[in-house]
């Protein structure tokens, strides 16, 4: 597994840190050199809260490699209140059933192991049922 | 250098083997296989450049520089070769390559060579190749794959049109049917109770509503409509118009999920370089590595309204049977679509127009050929 690759993501996988183009003051997620909104220079640090709704969402059973000890498994797009849609894991989810436009929020979770290679373990976000 | 009509590129062979699980075989020796066969076809005119079409072969076979490769297999030493990658429209971009290739002047004969060695690992070894093809640090990070795609596409397409799962039967079954007459498809036929007795795989997505991915090889020998007229070839396939059009890679970073950029302007700028419009085509092959993938293809590329993809379309679509009904050689089906189409119009009652169409990552990139007689 790439250790340069992953520690170089930590800021959107441990705090979804996106950006806000100076522009136009689309929220972008993930960054990117040009906001994909206006077309202009994107470079300006911005936070995401981790609040959202699920834009859509499936159920896996068959994993790729590293993520069988998940399966199976929920996979949503979800929408932040920001504006922009990110991929990622739904946790924390018991019976309840997912539907469309169902809240949730950011949480910190291991995604996937390296298998017994070097030990080394992927965190980062998922997103869980908002607590009421 | 000014082009001509002269210059227009002409398909004068084709290769082909059925898709299938081809374990007794390599990447190197099915891809050189129908490269001669589509050769032979054309009276083994002297080859100048090959460009191989392939996905997978990177991981999948721990294999790259396959154009160095397969051209020596094939007994063409010496001649320009490459690979193009495009996933699922590596195949329709190797045949694109060797169109601008001749049409440019540089190059007087091309092949094009759709491969790919889909069964060579495991299961789980091979969803993660398959998931090369998706936004490394953004989706399969997070235990994305091809099929979980598909599945978010339709699902949000059922809840935005208030549709059930039922919509795609007829689409599904009608993929399999066609594909009962296709010599080259691993499929022959679905029924409905097969149909709705499948195991769903990643909700509302069952095991038929996702081809099959499978090994494969198809190839075209491409020239100048005047190298064809000198080699005294009777009957070229012309293509009349190629494009590609991108659209973001990531589903999330797609402006609006359920419309496909890249397969509208694609088939637009396809259709224009032909002189032609939708009207003028009488047939085509749309790309169908799922069910929803072909629902969003008939809307997109305007054949049908939106919302309205599941239902019959007005002109012939995969009567080959598609990726659903034939199988799905990842870097090898745009080929597929092409040679089968080149064969089909070889008959003139089949029509004048085919418009085909290969589409990379669940909508990213869109290759575009128009097919004449």
């Amino acid at each position: 597994m790439e250790t340069p690759r992953h520690w170089r993501l930590k800021k959107q996988r441990y705090a979804l840190v996106g950006e806000e183009c100076p522009h136009c003051k689309a929220k972008i997620f993930p960054p990117r050199d040009v906001c994909p909104e206006c077309g202009l220079e994107a470079k300006t640090v911005y936070h995401f809260s981790g609040k959202g709704e699920v834009y859509s969402y499936t159920s896996l059973t068959d994993a790729p490699a590293g993520f069988q000890a998940s399966a199976p498994y929920a996979i949503a797009l979800v929408k932040l209140e920001e504006g922009p849609i990110v991929t990622a894991q739904l946790t924390d989810i018991g019976n309840e059933p997912v539907k469309i436009g169902m809240p949730v929020e950011m949480v910190t979770r291991k995604l996937r192991d390296d298998g017994d290679e070097r030990g080394m373990i992927i965190y980062g976000y998922k997103f869980r049922p908002v607590l009421s | 250098m000014a082009i001509t009509a002269s210059d227009e590129p002409v398909v004068i062979g084709t290769g082909i083997v059925p898709v299938r699980e081809a374990w007794e075989t390599s990447l190197r020796d099915l891809g050189s296989h129908v490269v001669r066969a589509a050769l032979k076809d054309a009276s083994n005119p002297k080859v100048d450049a090959l460009y191989v079409g392939n996905a997978y072969g990177n991981v999948l076979s721990h294999q790259a520089n396959l154009g160095a490769l397969i051209s020596e297999h094939s007994g063409l030493c010496g001649v320009e070769s490459h690979t193009v990658e495009a996933a699922g429209a590596s195949g329709a971009g190797a045949f694109r390559a060797a169109c601008i290739a001749v049409q440019s002047g540089w190059v007087d004969v091309a092949i094009a060579l759709g491969v790919e060695k889909f069964t060579e690992v495991p299961g789980s070894e091979a969803e993660s190749a398959a998931a090369l093809t998706l936004n490394y640090e953004y989706e399969s990070s997070q235990g994305m794959t091809l099929q979980a795609q598909a599945a978010l596409l339709a699902q949000r397409y059922l809840a935005h049109w208030n549709l059930s799962r039922d919509i795609f039967e007829g689409v599904v079954i009608a993929a399999y049917n066609h594909a009962a007459d296709n010599p080259n498809a691993m499929f022959h036929g679905m029924d409905e109770k097969r149909y709705r007795n499948q195991p769903i795989i990643a909700d509302p997505l069952g095991l038929y509503d996702t081809a099959f991915l499978a090994d494969g090889a198809a190839a075209a020998v491409i020239v100048r409509k005047s190298t064809a007229q000198a080699l005294g070839v009777a009957s070229p396939i012309f293509v009349r118009g190629s494009a590609n059009a991108v659209a973001p890679l990531s589903l999330h970073d797609r402006h609006d999920l359920l419309s496909w950029d890249a397969v509208r302007k694609s088939t637009l700028a396809a259709l224009h370089k032909a002189h032609l419009s939708l009207a003028d085509i009488d047939w085509l092959e749309l790309w169908d590595a799922s069910v929803i993938e072909l629902v969003l293809s008939l809307e997109s590329g305007g054949l049908l309204e939106a919302g309205k993809g599941w239902q019959s379309p007005p002109k012939p679509v995969n009567q080959s049977g598609g990726c659903l009904g034939r199988g799905n050689p990842v870097g090898a089906s745009g080929m597929y679509q092409l040679v089968e189409s080149v064969n089909r119009l070889q008959n003139e009652d089949a029509g004048r127009n085919a418009l085909i169409q290969a589409v990379g990552g669940c909508g990213a990139t869109a290759i575009t050929h128009i097919l004449s007689n």
